[in-house]
């Protein structure tokens, strides 16, 4: 079992204080547009993936006035574990940077996580307590760019395993540096035997990268099928295909040696245009019903479908792997979905632990769980409590002076 | 540090914040506190911090031989006639000797790269002490060679450039034991490290 009991928020985005006890099962918090509702689902999956699903730049969750005041950002979360509690506490300072270039800027954030009082990385938090994510922009997974797709099989076997993160990060920078080093060759700054320890790394966290990656393939593929067929009846049959930029070997080290020789083959190719030519940053995956690509041709109710399915596995694949499983987070996901595939859908949704649900319209999920769910109306960054019809208690949930606590916890955190 | 946040101050007072704020690990604020010290400090104690940073400045040479810092070259490690001949030990910057030094356990010579190898950095071999090191390899009668890195990618980089390029069959290269810190628990070690203390077990 893993859920989170508390959430504490101080100067995230527009809410500058809430503190929030959460329960095992279905909560939806409803409300209009842009008062908090994404906010809230947001925070929760920072505690559990380390990374804003919504910003570009994370500084942007600090709320404008606090990074004014220099104030910090905190996201307080308590998740309870079969066999512990964990505390964990997301912290964003603001800091003013002195040069001439960072003032356009205005502010940097410094970013620091703590896990139980103990200060830790981004990598060795995610994986501690896992989400899955269901939300509107979902359909960009299926007719999107492959970056987006890439980033959904990066974040679930991150959740699923920290050593893939670890091995990740270790990619990316090798590319980065292999990338510039490919730049000084071109322009004679450099030797082309500098290039062997990039090379070396580069095939041999790519290729592993790759591998695992279609070892999950296989798995989402299976549960995936599953999935879409409950969601859209038997009639259509849908096949996902994994396409790794390097051509996949029996094994680890076969798949070490086509790199080998693709990275041999691109050589010229690098040399004009001074990029890493092969290797997972460049890996996609497609989607096909009835053998037609889904990427081009497929409605927008198709999408929809899709993406959902998608989500559905990860969820799957998620609490096969670690055991307990994910917390399940709906984003404004139920809009152009007709009821049958709503109910399918929620049905699926609801056998996990804990389920919070964003939503405009109450009507979009109250028919569903009739009083088998807490509901809450957020407006204006404060919270009430509901029953299944909309009436609303007479006082919010948190009010500024609850938040004495989290106060104390802005103390530890610096 | 902008001109609004010192406008009011003394333009000397304003300078000095603003040389204060260069350094690494001091903001605006720090600057200022720094900068109204300095000014309340008796006048001896205020010329002997400007001193120290002009005779740094005029007396600091690197060693012709590990190129660590030094006031006189050679250096009073490479001129100690009682260290070790037999090993050095390859460090990023002369921070890290210090580190070394500090240990006592190790007795040998050193040699300085300042830096590691990281293209977006603009930092390659031409940039570090490396032709440096591989002439004193050819000179010296070291029989072993601790790459002593820091178990970064870039350190990693570095290291095999060195074990690649440093041309003699007859050396021993060792690099430090990647391991479980001293005082530090299981539970609170990350897979890598663990894995890799793991795979440095040792007899007892
Ligand atoms: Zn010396």
């Amino acid at each position: 079992m893993a859920y989170l009991s508390r959430l504490q928020l101080t100067n995230f985005r527009n809410l500058t204080h809430l503190d929030l006890g959460l329960s095992p099962g279905v909560t939806v918090y409803y409300g209009p547009n842009a008062q908090g509702k994404s906010t809230l689902l947001e925070a929760v999956y920072l505690l559990c993936i380390a990374r804003s699903f919504r910003a570009e730049n994370e500084r942007e969750v600090i709320s404008f006035k606090a990074a004014n005041a220099g104030e910090q950002a905190l996201v307080d979360g308590t998740i309870e574990k079969i066999d512990q509690r964990l505390r964990v506490i997301i912290g964003y300072q603001p800091i003013q940077r002195s040069n001439r270039e960072a003032e356009t800027l205005g502010y940097n954030v410094r970013k620091e996580i703590r896990v139980n009082r103990i200060k830790r990385t981004a990598g060795e938090l995610v994986g501690q307590v896992n989400a899955v994510l269901f939300s509107a922009d979902d359909i960009e997974l299926i007719q999107g760019p492959p970056s987006g797709r890439r980033r959904f099989l990066d974040i679930l076997l991150s959740q699923a395993d920290p050593l893939y993160l670890k091995g990740l990060q270790r990619y990316q920078k090798v590319v980065q540096q292999r990338n510039q080093l490919l730049r000084f060759l071109r322009e004679g700054q450099a030797q082309t035997d500098e290039l062997t320890f990039w090379d070396d790394e580069l095939v041999r966290e790519g290729a592993w990268i790759t591998w695992r990656r279609y070892e999950a393939m296989r798995v989402l593929t299976q549960a995936s099928m599953k999935h879409h067929e409950d969601l859209s009846g038997p009639e259509e049959s849908l096949e996902i295909e994994y396409r790794p930029s390097v051509l996949l070997g029996l094994d680890v080290s076969e798949t070490e040696n086509n790199f080998r020789e693709a990275l041999s083959a691109a050589f010229h190719r690098e040399r004009a245009r001074p990029v890493t030519a092969v290797g997972p940053h460049r890996d996609d995956f497609y989607l096909m019903i009835d053998g037609a690509d889904m990427g081009v041709f497929a409605s927008r109710g198709q999408a929809r479908t899709l993406a959902l399915t998608l989500r559905l596995a990860e969820a799957e694949f998620l609490s096969s792997i670690r055991g307990d499983g994910p917390v399940v987070l709906f984003d404004d996901a139920f809009s152009e979905m007709d009821s049958s595939r709503r109910y399918r859908l929620l049905e699926k949704a609801t056998r996990y632990e804990q389920v919070l649900i964003t939503t405009t319209d109450l009507n979009q999920v109250n028919d569903f769980f009739g009083a088998g769910a807490n509901y809450h109306y957020i407006s204006k960054g404060q919270i009430w409590h509901s029953d299944q019809n909309g009436n609303i208690s007479e006082y919010p949930v948190s009010s500024q002076e609850d938040d004495f606590e989290s106060d104390q916890a802005i103390d530890e955190s610096v | 540090m902008t001109q609004e946040n010192i406008s009011g101050a003394a333009p000397s007072l304003a300078r000095l914040v603003q040389e204060l704020n260069r350094l690494p690990g001091i903001g605006p604020k720090s600057a200022q506190r720094l900068a109204y010290y300095i000014i309340r400090l008796p006048d001896d104690e205020a010329y002997a911090i400007a001193d120290a940073v002009t005779s740094v400045k005029q007396n600091i040479v690197f060693c012709d031989e590990c190129q660590n810092l030094t006031d006189t070259s050679p250096c009073q490690v490479c001129s100690d006639p009682r260290r070790d001949r037999s090993i050095i030990c390859v460090v990023e910057d002369p921070l890290d000797v210090l580190a070394m030094e500090r240990t006592r356990s190790f007795r040998g010579l050193y040699h300085v790269l300042h830096g590691v190898i990281s293209p977006i950095n603009g930092i390659g071999p031409d940039q570090l002490r490396l032709k440096e090191l591989f002439t004193r390899l050819g000179r010296l009668e070291v029989e072993e060679m601790v790459v002593a890195t820091n178990p970064t990618l870039e350190g990693e980089a570095t290291a095999m450039y060195i074990r690649r390029h440093q041309g003699r069959e007859d050396l021993r290269i060792t690099h430090l034991a990647r391991g479980l810190p001293v005082g530090g628990s299981l539970e609170y070690t990350d897979e890598t490290t663990l894995t890799r203390a793991f795979q440095g077990r040792q007899e007892i």
